[in-house]
Formats: structure tokens, sequence, C-alpha cells
């Protein structure tokens, strides 16, 4: 079979995966693309002329499938940022429907320039301006109002709930998540100058 | 300029150096990312008069808005990527012509779609999410030629308004009106509670008055006059009547204010109750009332949390603090003026270490107060984990989990340990070495006062007062301390219960909103795009019409947004664009009561109330009679289970009561929605936890009484819908098909492949494969 497409289908009573041929070559919504390895002999990663990420996938059988644009995803973001990366169509409305390519187990396996080019659409994804001083914080009515520099530039950001929006991990990275759901860290709590980390550590 | 955003200043002038009419762009939208990606500022304004699109970073960029199109956004996890196709200048989109076949028009499409390059406009971060996809809307809508006015309902979403005062809200989303909230203090708030009681307040000053009063005089009695008169030798009144008059004064006068304490007590107590009451009984309306979004961002502990401890915080405040303080300010304060006139020299000397000690409260207070309040969050995060563990019991035992839990819970509970001892070793700090400076003023009181006694300045009468009152302006320091600190514990707690109460909820009846009282059933989404979490889109533009009486069934996998339109038809959230109507009305314009009256849903989660099972199907109609409760009952396939239960209808189910199991739960909750005989039934997977049987015995039930009624089946099944006259498929958020069951099967599309699945699964089953 050309096209090898696998649905998982689960049932109330049965449940059960099994195989389903595609019918023709256009996919829709049952069919999915299985994921494969990527490794550098079968993906090459370019910059789109319009400054996308963009790769060539070459298949078993030898010939190649063109992506103008693909989106990488960590499945670790946190703990193993450079591993297990997942290769993805956009989900748009022409243009794919966000699923998976193919994951990158190293990143490291792929040279610097490709290396390179995917860690900055990553960076983009993972948007995560480390803290570098809190200039003020100041809670009124159950929100944190937190002025601060990061290594993104200077930002105000409003936390509600702020047991929750917080999460410490065991290396003493810390997650700040805002009211909007954007994310800030603090890379080294113990790096951080006396005054700012006082503001926060109540809450930790 | 249409509402969105501004442009600075900056961007003003940058673009009319660049030659840009300024006054006659049509939108602005402001990026909080600059095009490196870092925080920055770039500006997109579109122009139809010039039809064009100007991007300000930097430079500034323009693009014609026919060679820049379907502009769309990759939603990244905390920042948003703005890319869109920008096709070589005076590439122009196919238009269909009739005498164009449509294979023609597509291949024509196809070739104009390549020759267009995917390009990034902007980033920007989820705080512009929503103006994002405003301007999304806005920008399709101008590039298409179409008009949109300051009046669009799109904008509507950026100007919620505070009901109360009318004013903008600073935020959208909070919904909290600082001009409404600040007019009134949190403490003259609190203090609102007590207006009620005004014969209790004026009888608790009368006593904090008296026994002022008392404890002001007593040590002159015990003091001056037992000694200097009546004991001393030179005394004017060294009779032994005397010394029984003082002594009964003396005793007279502990009993008067143990009387008066007791009257003070009883008072506060008849207040601080009812005080309570009303303050519990306001937060939980509060939540009640507040939107299903609330609660899925709240976890319960800390809800319970809020309801139970903050009310209580704010009644100890009331009974074990204001009074006192009052009590103490006073003494205080008549202390220092009596004992000046006094000796105001040995006065000076008990006020010497005030300042020492307001200056060790000031610097080591705080650290206090920041370990009571981690202590209180490590206490919530204590509940918390309880809560989820109890509540997940079955999981904890069926994956054999009970030592992991209890170490979790554990490392809570060690924490919450340390939370609370590192504030008793800080206490421990200050309390004793405060303490120990009193104790040294106060003997060198006795030393200074006794060497004046022997100087024959002061009688030992006066010192003894002296010394009794020296104790009493130590006392109260103490406290004034501690209540600082219960202040702002109280005032937090206060805070938190009326954050609640002033939180607006997302979805309130528009002031003009109207009763529907006979709902019909008819039923049209319009564009409706609508998520939970800005970067996961659920609905994508789905528009669909049910009229009166429809059975329809909607499939799709799981998580493609059939459960979220069952949601939206109740309005348990507001869509995020578009608009759905129930009978040609906005269910915004439509009272929430009324709307939900007439719609009656059976979801995948039930929850069964304390109480007997009669109630639980009465919850949607209380004044429903027996024969219907037992209708209701039978229709859902429930009354032979009920029957077999000890005490019938009257069994107590619910939270500690017997338990009902799955199917059974299930059946009360399809007989709770049937009683209530909507205009509207949506189940929601209502029989997928029935057998076959089962599951037949009730839709035929269900087909009964639905008729002429709209129905909406969501099912995985397809033998559940067998019924349903019209099908609708989704698929990632996107409605793909709708058809009657002929019709989608001729069509061999989406639903035709789920039956085939279906049925070739059955037939391996069958076939023993």
């Amino acid at each position: 079979m050309q096209n090898k497409y696998r649905y998982m289908h689960h049932d109330g009573r049965h449940g059960g995966r099994f195989g389903f041929g595609g019918a023709g070559g256009d996919r829709s919504l049952f069919e999915k693309r299985v994921s494969i390895a990527l490794h550098p002999q079968n993906a090459v990663f370019l910059r789109s002329p319009g400054g996308l990420l963009s790769m060539t996938l070459t298949k078993e059988d030898g010939s190649t499938e063109q992506f103008e644009r693909v989106i990488p995803v960590r499945a670790f973001p946190i703990t193993d940022p450079d591993s297990f990366i997942c290769i993805r169509e956009p989900d748009t409305k022409k243009k794919g429907k966000g699923e998976e390519i193919g994951m990158i187990e190293r990143l490291a396996d792929f040279d610097e320039q490709a290396q390179a080019l995917i860690l900055e659409e990553l960076s983009r994804r993972y948007f995560t301006p480390a803290i570098k001083k809190i200039h003020s914080l100041h809670e009124k009515f159950g929100y944190l109002y937190f002025d601060v520099t990061t290594t993104a530039g200077r930002s105000e950001f409003v936390m509600s709930n702020p047991s929750g929006s917080f999460r410490t991990l065991e290396d003493g990275r810390i997650f700040m998540y805002d009211i909007d759901g954007n994310c800030y860290c603090v890379q080294n709590p113990e790096a951080l100058d006396k005054a700012s980390l006082k503001k926060i550590e109540i809450y930790l | 300029m249409l509402p969105l955003d501004k442009l600075s200043d900056h961007a003003l002038q940058a673009l009319s150096d660049a030659g840009v009419d300024t006054e006659h762009l049509d939108v602005a939208f402001y990026m909080d990312l600059g095009l490196n990606a870092n925080f920055g500022q770039v500006y997109l304004a579109i122009s139809k008069q010039d039809g064009k699109l100007y991007r300000v970073a930097k430079d500034v960029e323009s693009f014609s808005l026919g060679a820049l199109t379907d502009p769309s956004i990759d939603n990244f996890t905390t920042t948003n990527r703005l890319t869109a196709t920008l096709h070589p200048e005076g590439d122009v989109a196919p238009e269909k012509t009739e005498e164009m076949t449509d294979e023609e028009f597509g291949e024509l499409k196809k070739a104009y779609d390549a020759r267009g390059q995917a390009v990034i406009v902007g980033f920007c971060t989820n705080s512009c999410k929503r103006k994002l996809l405003a301007f999304l809307n806005i920008w399709e809508r101008l590039a298409r030629g179409d008009e949109v006015g300051e009046e669009d309902p799109i904008f509507e979403q950026f100007f919620a308004k505070c009901p109360k005062c009318g004013k903008l809200f600073d935020d959208p989303l909070r919904r909290i009106c600082k001009n409404c909230t600040n007019q009134k203090g949190t403490l003259r708030r609190l203090l609102g509670y007590f207006s009620p009681f005004k014969l209790q307040l004026v009888l608790v000053s009368l006593c904090l008055l008296g026994s002022t009063a008392i404890s002001l005089i007593s040590p002159y009695i015990s003091g001056k006059m037992l000694y200097d008169r009546v004991i001393s030798p030179n005394g004017d009144m060294r009779e032994e009547k005397y010394v029984y008059i003082l002594v009964g004064i003396i005793v007279a006068l502990a009993l008067l204010s143990l009387f008066i304490s007791i009257v003070q007590s009883r008072c506060n107590a008849y207040m601080s109750t009812q005080v309570t009451k009303r303050m519990k009984n306001d937060i939980f309306r509060a939540m009640n009332r507040l939107s299903l979004s609330y609660f899925n961002n709240q976890p319960t502990g800390k809800l319970i949390n809020r309801v139970n401890y903050d009310a209580e915080k704010v009644r100890n405040f009331f009974i074990n603090g204001v009074p006192y303080l009052i009590v103490h300010a006073m003494q205080f304060i008549g202390l220092t003026i009596v004992l000046m006139i006094l000796n105001p020299w040995l006065t000076l000397m008990i006020l010497l270490p005030v300042p020492i000690i307001v200056l060790i409260f000031k610097y080591r207070l705080p650290h206090l107060w920041r370990s009571f309040s981690r202590a209180w969050r490590a206490s919530s995060s204590l509940t918390g984990v309880l809560n989820d563990s109890l509540s997940g019991i079955r999981v904890v035992k069926a994956f054999a989990k009970e030592e992991v839990e209890t170490k979790q819970f554990y490392g809570y509970s060690t924490k919450l340990m340390q939370a609370n001892l590192r504030s008793n070793l800080i206490a421990l700090s200050i309390f004793p070495v405060i303490s120990l400076i009193i104790g040294v003023f106060g003997n060198m009181v006795w030393g200074v006062g006794g060497l004046q006694v022997i100087g024959k300045q002061m009688t030992y009468g006066d010192l003894s007062m002296f010394v009794s009152y020296m104790g009493m302006v130590f006392a109260p320091l103490n406290f004034f301390s501690q209540f600082t600190n219960m202040l702002t514990d109280t005032l937090n707690s206060a805070q938190r219960m009326f954050e609640v109460q002033d939180m607006i909820p997302d979805i309130t009846d528009a002031p003009d909103a109207v009763e529907l009282n006979d709902i019909k059933g008819n039923i049209e989404f319009k564009g409706v795009g609508f998520h939970y979490t800005p970067n996961r889109p659920i609905l994508k533009d789905v528009s669909f019409t049910i009229h009166q009486g429809d059975r329809i069934g909607l499939v799709g996998h799981t998580g493609s947004g059939k459960s979220t339109i069952a949601n939206l038809i109740t309005r348990m959230y507001d869509v995020v664009s578009g608009s759905v109507t129930i009978d040609g009305v906005d269910i915004k314009q439509i009272k929430g009561t009324s709307l939900r009256s007439g719609i009656a849903i059976v979801s995948q989660e039930i929850f069964i109330f304390r109480g007997t099972i009669a109630d639980n199907i009465r919850y949607g109609k209380p004044d429903a009679t027996i024969e219907e409760v037992i209708a209701a009952a039978r229709a859902a396939n429930a009354h032979d289970f009920i029957m077999a239960l000890p005490e019938g209808y009257e069994t107590m189910v619910g939270i500690g009561s017997r338990s009902l199991s799955g199917g059974e739960r299930q059946r009360v909750s399809i007989a709770r929605a049937l009683l209530l005989d909507p205009a509207i039934l949506i189940l929601d997977e209502a029989t997928a936890a029935m057998d076959t049987e089962t599951e037949h015995q009730i839709s035929t039930a269900i087909d009964k009484l639905i008729e002429g009624k709209t129905s909406i089946s969501i099912a995985h099944r397809l033998s559940t819908l067998k019924n349903c006259n019209y099908i609708m498929a989704l698929e990632n958020g996107e409605l793909v098909e709708m058809g009657t069951q002929e019709e989608l099967m001729a069509k061999e599309g989406v639903y035709h492949k789920l039956w085939t699945l279906q049925n070739e699964q059955m037939t391996k089953v069958m076939e023993g494969k």
C-alpha cells in the first residue's frame, strides 16, 4: 500500500485499534499520516524565502515531499528541550491540519545550520523571558502586579491565583504564568539579586 | 479609526514621514513583540483607501492588501506568529466566471496559491491575542471591501463595562471594577455587615467604656486609697471599717467588670455568628453566580477555603480584635495622661522602651507576616492535595499508588510544618526579647520609685498604683503589634471574599435581555469561533441551522468540538466570534433563566446531589408532581432499579449515602432532563455507559418524548443516532458534513467512512476475528 495511514478508533464497548487503508490520494477525517523518525538523511531543513522553516522529506521509496512550512514542537519543553522534537504541519485552513510529519529524537544529530534554524523557531514558540530583576511586585485583590526586566526586555504583567501560577522545578528554576497565559522564568533563583528574590519568595 | 489599538505618536510620525495619509487609516493593531521576537513595539495599520497594510517597526513597510492575503495565526505556546501569503505585485486572485468549470477554476486557484509564499507579518504575546483575532477578522473584511463600523459587534469584547457604574474595566478579562471596589474601602465594607446590629453596637461600646473606666479606677482604689489613706500610719481613714469598705469596692468592681464582659461577649457572639452566616452565604451565592470558566480555573480546595476560613478569620477579627483595640487604645491614652500627672519623670522612664519595641515590631514583624502568609498557602495546598487524592481514591487504589500518594502528602505536610515552624521561630525571636525589655524597665521603675518613696518624693501607694498602671501600658503594645498582623490577615481574607463578590461573571444577562417563555427550538450558529484558552482554538467558523423538531446527530472524534457546541447552546460559555441564536434571538439577549429552562442537557459528567432519588430527579423542576417524577423515571428506564432500592424513590443517594452505579446515575440524570420537558434536549454521550439493550429501551422512550422537539445527540456509536434525521460531522473544530443519513451515505464522505468502519468492526466481531 502506498499511503500508510493509521486510524485509531475507540469504541465505547469494544475498544480497538486497526489499520485503515486510504481510499484515495486526499487524506481526510480518519486517515492520519504515520509519524516517522526524522534524521539528517531523510529530512532537510531550510529557511523559506518568507523566513519560515521549511522541510524536504525523503520517503522510504525515494520520493520526496516538500513542506513550505513546518512547525517544530517539543515533547519535553522543560526538562529535555533538545530531544524528541515533533515536526508538524501548520494547523491552518489551507495548509495542513497540524498533523505530525515526524519526530527528531536528538536535535544534535543535525548539522549546525539546521539546528540553528529549528532552535530559532522553537525559541519563538516557547518564548519564556528569563527575569533578571523584579522592579516592583504588589498584591491587590489576590492579583500580583509585576514590573520586571527580562532577557527579552522590560515587561509588566499581571498574575492571578499566585499559588497556582508559580511552578518550581526540581533543578530550582521557577516558571511564572501570567493572566494571559504568557510564561516568565527565573533561571537560577540564587543568582537573582536579593531584593528581587525576596519579593517572590513567599509564593514559592 | 476603528477602536482597536491606537498608534503611538512615534508610529504616527513614522507613517506620515513615509508619506502615508494617517487621517484615513482604518484600523491599527499593536504587537508587543518586535520582529526579532523580543519585547518591542510593532504596529500594523490598514488603510482601505490606499488598499495597503502598513507595518511600523524600525522602518515603515507597506504591503498591498491584494498581494498579502490569507492572514493566519501560528498558535505558539506563549506567543503568536502572524503569517500571511505574499503574492507577486499585480498577481490577482482568480475569480470564477460563468464559462469556467469547477475544475478549471480549481486549477487557476491552485496556480495562484502556488505563486504566493508564506511570510511572517509579526509576533505578539498572548496578551494581544484577543485583539489579534479581531484584527485578523477586520483585515479580511476590509480586504474584501466590506465596511466595518465603530459599532461593530467585534469590539464589544474590549469594552466590557461595569454594570454598576458603567465605566470600562481596566482589564476586560478580570471584570473587577476598581472604581466600584475602591469607593468603599474593604474595612468599611466589612463594617457594613454590622449595620443591622445598631443596638448591640451601642451596648458593646458602653461595655467597652465601662470596662476601661473600671480598669483605670481599680489601681487607684487598691493602690493609692488602700495604702496611703487606710494602711499608711498617717492615713486619714485608718479605721478597720474602711478596710472592709475598700476591699468590698474592689471585689464589687471586679464583679462589675466580669458582668460587663459577659454582656459584651454575648452581644459580640450574637452579632458575629449572624455576620459570619451572612458572609458565608454571600460568598456562596457570589460563587454560584460566576460562570463555569471561573470554576475551571480554581481548585475546589481553594474555593472551600474561601467559603469557610476567610469568613471565620473575619469573624475572629471582630470578636477578638476590634473590641480590644478600642479598649486598649482608650486605656493607653488615658493611662499616659494619668501617669504624666502622677509622676512625669517616672512616666518618661516607662515610655523609654516604647520606641525600641515599636522599632522591633516594625522591622521584625514583616518577616512574621510573610511566614504566616506562606503557612496559609501551604495549608491551602495541603487541603488541595488531600482533596485530590481522596476524590481519586479509586484510581489510586487501582494503580496501587497508596504509598506514592502518602509520600506526596508527607511532602506537603512537611512543607506546612516547616512553614509553621518558621513562623513560630520568628515569633519566638520577637516576643521574648520584648518581654525582657519590658521586664528590665519594670524593675528599674521599682528601683527608682523605691528610692523616691524613701526620699519621701512619692508615697508607697503612688508607687504601687504606678506599677499596676505600668503593666497596663505594656499590655496593649503587645496587642497592637499583633493587631496589625491580624488586620492584614483579615484584610487579606476580606479582599479574597470581596474579590469573588465583585467579580462580574463572564456571562451576564444583557440589560435588555428578553424572557423567551416559549422556546420553539430553532437553533442557528453563524460563523462561531470558540476557544477555552487563547492558544487552542476549539471551533473555527462553524455555521449551521437546526429547525424545530429536528433530531440532530453530532459525530466526530474526541476533541473535535462536539461537547463545546452543547456548551455554547446552553451558554455555559460565550462565543469568541460569531453568534448563536435560538428562535432568531441571539442567546446573549435571552435571560439566562428562561434560556436554561427551555434546554435540558444530559452530559457525560453526572452529578448526583445529596438527597433522595426523587429530589434528584426533581432538581430542575422542584414543583413536579409525584406522577411526573415517576413518568420521567419510567421514560428513562430508571423506574425498575429505583423500585428495587429499599426505600424506593425516597432512598438517600449522593455523597456519604448509597452510591448508584454509573448506568443508574446516568438514568437518573436522563430522568432529570426529561422531567423538564424542554424544547431542546441535548444528549451528550448520554447513553454511552449503558448496555445496548438498555440504550435501546431508553432511546425508544426518548424518541417518544422528543417528538416535535429539537434534540441534539452527541455519540460515538452510530447505532445511537439511528433515529436522527440529520447528521452533522465535526472535524478539528470545523463542520465538514451535514445532511440526512442517506445523503451522507451517498456522499461517501466522513460519515460514510465512520459507518463503514463500525460496520466492519461489527462484522469482525460476529465472525470471531
